[in-house]
């Protein structure tokens, strides 16, 4: 058997060995390595024949016949197209197939009516028999701008197809709407999961590439502070990863690996002794998050892929900031700790601060400017002091480079310095946004209301405008009192899910909805439609599903 | 699609779902415990491989292939129907060993009931791997292709689904 050779047996008793022996899954060397264990140890000797019983066992269940009808269902599924798209809910098998339980049933049931209570499916694909390999990648006509005028975008390269319903998105709601967090359909509001109670609200989240872990950030309202945690979708266990000290979009980014295993954060020390520092959790060993950095400057960018495997993009903050690509992961699945200065670094790019790249590789969006550690807030932060901004690069095959990027922002002018802002690409690497861009520096603008720090600007990579004022959605889309929190954008492209909080009482819950926005072109304004709402919750933040955007499988 | 296209679509297609369906259905099944669910999450994996059995490009894959949608279409569905899964759930573990419920219906002998009811205590993707090495006999790499994982990630989570497993069979009275 050959392999990747891994490291030597750590720890008193080599259990991944035994296991992966069973299945000749060994290098010669740990092979070896395995053997000499064994013949001293009696633990590993019964685990290895515990394993071996329980393989045996489990692979002489009983095959069972498929139900007889199933080739004409199939059949009958491929000509129609129906089945495959009808809600689940709608499916025989929702009533039917939880055993004969009265209770049950009834349950059942009352879960139907409430569902068919709710909204139906948003988006236009969703309702579609259309076979969905045929489904034309909406790039053309999802390119937001306020300009009707504006010249056509160049032709687009052909996005990931999206597939089932591009537009399905999750929210997490809660904690004050039924006193526990849950992850509900986007589109009917059905509870998917309930996750543990938590002390404060939901401010952001992402859904890991593989779809089935949530990570999310709480914000604890007096406390100052924020709550890293990550949920499973399918069985809800959930991780509190960290608690950290306020610090803004920069800290605030939380990046998961291209498989969805490893999840990438910072933490700024609660006490502002040890400053800002990368963290890496592991899905697969979710009892212990390990820090990657030491620095007290350190914060997530991107992961990337090189011909070798996964990286991670950290950003050190400084008056020249600095970022570097690093393989945080070992060849055993261990955290290789970063070292400045070291050999840890596979690349280095000076200048640039919390690279974010798109999901299909093909252009980044990182800051440059001169940083300075903000003492006012406590504990202190980093963010831009002079000529911060966002800049825009496209990204070869090869490798990312910053260095042909230009201003994200077209139309700011000379002199302007964006302290910090929120950043997000869509599934569809095209569209992206930027809203809470930090308040009270727009120091030598042209128009010091602009780039303002109430707008969300939505952009395309396809307009060679980039982001002008004309590309901030209309203000009337924001209802009044309210302030965004969180943008994400559909995988098509076309709309931006917003988490719109308001300002309440100190003592009160906190009230955030989510609205869908729709962005219309020249005087028509915006389509605005409320996901979910009302003045007992908090509602959001959306994530839209990447498993819905794989080309099968 | 033209007719001829179709036509060959169509003659693939019935090769694959000839050889698939059952151990399909079977995988899914113990995936998540109950028959109609298997059903249409099965009938759904091969309208979804039909749909695009043009991107299958590399026959030696199929299997890998197939298993991967099926996959993904089986978390989907558990991901969907969490809420009502756990009150089947719920009901299951208030019913007597000695009674049979809908498992035993299924496989029709106890010793299977019990090997199934420590499955299905397992994380979904401790289940799903240990399905794929147990019974499908897959080796790591072929369950990575399923599961979109690197190797030394299932060598890892095949380590902790067999621990975890130990643990339930013990409960069950099968395991030391």
């Amino acid at each position: 058997m050959t392999g990747p050779i891994r490291g030597p047996i750590r720890g008193p008793h080599p259990d991944e060995l035994i296991s992966a022996s069973l299945t000749n899954d060994l290098t010669d060397i740990e092979r070896r390595q395995l053997d000499t264990h064994l013949a001293d140890c009696s633990t590993c000797r019964a685990t290895l024949e515990a394993f071996r019983e329980q393989r045996l066992m489990v692979g002489k269940m009983r095959q069972v016949e498929p139900p007889r009808d199933l080739s004409a269902r199939v059949r009958a599924g491929i000509e129609t197209g129906r089945h495959a798209q009808l809600p689940w809910w709608q499916r025989t098998s929702t009533l039917l197939g939880f055993g004969a339980s009265l209770a049950t049933v009834a349950a059942a049931i009352m879960a139907v009516v409430i569902i068919g209570n709710l909204r139906p499916v948003p988006d236009v694909a969703a309702a579609s028999s259309t076979p969905v390999a045929s489904i034309a990648p909406p790039v053309a006509s999802a390119i937001p701008s306020a300009d009707a005028s504006a010249p056509p975008p160049p032709s687009a390269t052909p996005g990931p197809i999206a597939l089932g319903i591009p537009d399905y998105s999750l929210a997490l709601t809660g904690p004050s709407d039924n006193l526990a967090p849950t992850v509900r359909d986007g589109a009917t509001g059905d509870t998917i999961t309930e996750l543990d109670t938590i002390a404060g609200a939901p401010v952001s989240a992402v859904l890991s590439p593989n779809g089935t872990s949530l990570a999310y950030a709480i914000d604890t309202g007096l406390k100052g502070t924020t709550e890293v945690r990550v949920s499973s979708v399918i069985d809800g266990v959930t991780y509190l990863l960290g608690e950290s000290a306020i610090g803004g979009a920069f800290v605030e980014h939380l990046a998961w690996s291209t498989e969805g295993r490893y999840l990438a954060y910072a933490i700024a020390d609660v006490e502002g002794q040890s400053g800002t520092n990368v963290w890496i959790f592991d899905t697969l060993l979710p009892d212990s998050p390990t820090q990657l950095t030491t620095t007290g400057n350190a914060y997530v960018g991107s992961w990337d892929v090189d011909a070798d495997g996964e990286l991670l993009w950290i950003s050190l903050a400084g008056a020249e900031p600095i970022s570097y690509a690093v393989r945080p992961i070992a060849e055993d699945g261990t955290v290789v700790t970063f070292a400045q200065g070291a050999d840890t670094a596979v690349r280095e790019a000076e200048g640039v601060f919390q690279p974010l790249i798109n999901r299909d590789r093909s252009a980044v969006i990182f800051w440059r400017g001169a940083m300075e550690l903000a003492t006012t807030g406590a504990p202190a932060s980093w963010l831009f002091a002079q000529d911060g901004a966002p800049y825009l690069a496209r990204v070869s095959e090869e490798d990312v480079s910053f260095a042909d990027a230009q201003p994200l922002f077209a139309d700011a002018g000379e002199g302007v310095n964006l302290p910090q802002a929120s950043l997000t690409w869509a599934l569809d690497s095209r569209s992206f946004a930027v809203w809470e861009i930090g308040v009270g520096a727009l120091v030598g603008s042209e128009d010091p209301s602009y780039p303002s720090p109430n707008a969300v600007y939505f952009g395309h990579l396809d307009d060679d405008r980039r982001l002008t004022r004309n590309h901030a959605i209309d203000p009337g889309d924001v209802p009044e009192g309210a302030r965004v929190v969180d943008v994400a954008l559909a995988a098509s492209g076309q709309h931006l899910a917003l988490t719109v909080a308001y300002s309440v009482g100190d003592l009160d819950a906190p009230r955030a909805d989510l609205l869908l926005v729709t962005r219309n072109t020249g005087v028509v304004a915006d389509d605005v439609e409320e996901l979910a709402g009302g003045p007992a919750g908090w509602f959001g933040p959306a994530v839209y599903d990447p498993t819905a955007l794989e080309p099968v499988p | 699609m033209s007719h001829e296209d179709r036509m060959a679509a169509l003659g693939d297609f019935d090769r694959l779902f000839e050889e698939f369906s059952a151990p399909i259905y079977n995988y899914v099944l113990r995936m998540v415990g109950d028959r109609d669910r298997a059903a249409d999450i099965t009938q759904d994996t091969f309208i979804k491989a039909y749909r695009h059995i043009d991107s299958l490009t590399d026959v030696s894959s199929t299997r890998s292939w197939i298993y991967r949608i099926a996959t993904n279409t089986a978390i989907d569905d558990m991901r969907r129907r969490k809420h009502l899964a756990r009150m089947d759930d719920e009901h299951h573990a208030e019913r007597p060993d000695s009674a049979p419920g809908p498992e035993a219906q299924v496989m029709g002998v106890v010793l299977d009931e019990r090997i199934q009811r420590a499955m299905l205590r397992l994380r979904p993707n401790h289940r799903q791997c240990l399905i794929l090495s147990d019974i499908e006999d897959m080796s790591a790499h072929q369950i990575g292709e399923v599961m979109g994982l690197s190797y030394g990630a299932v060598r890892t989570l095949l380590c902790r689904a067999r621990g975890e497993m130990r643990r339930h069979l013990a409960a069950e009275g099968l395991s030391r």
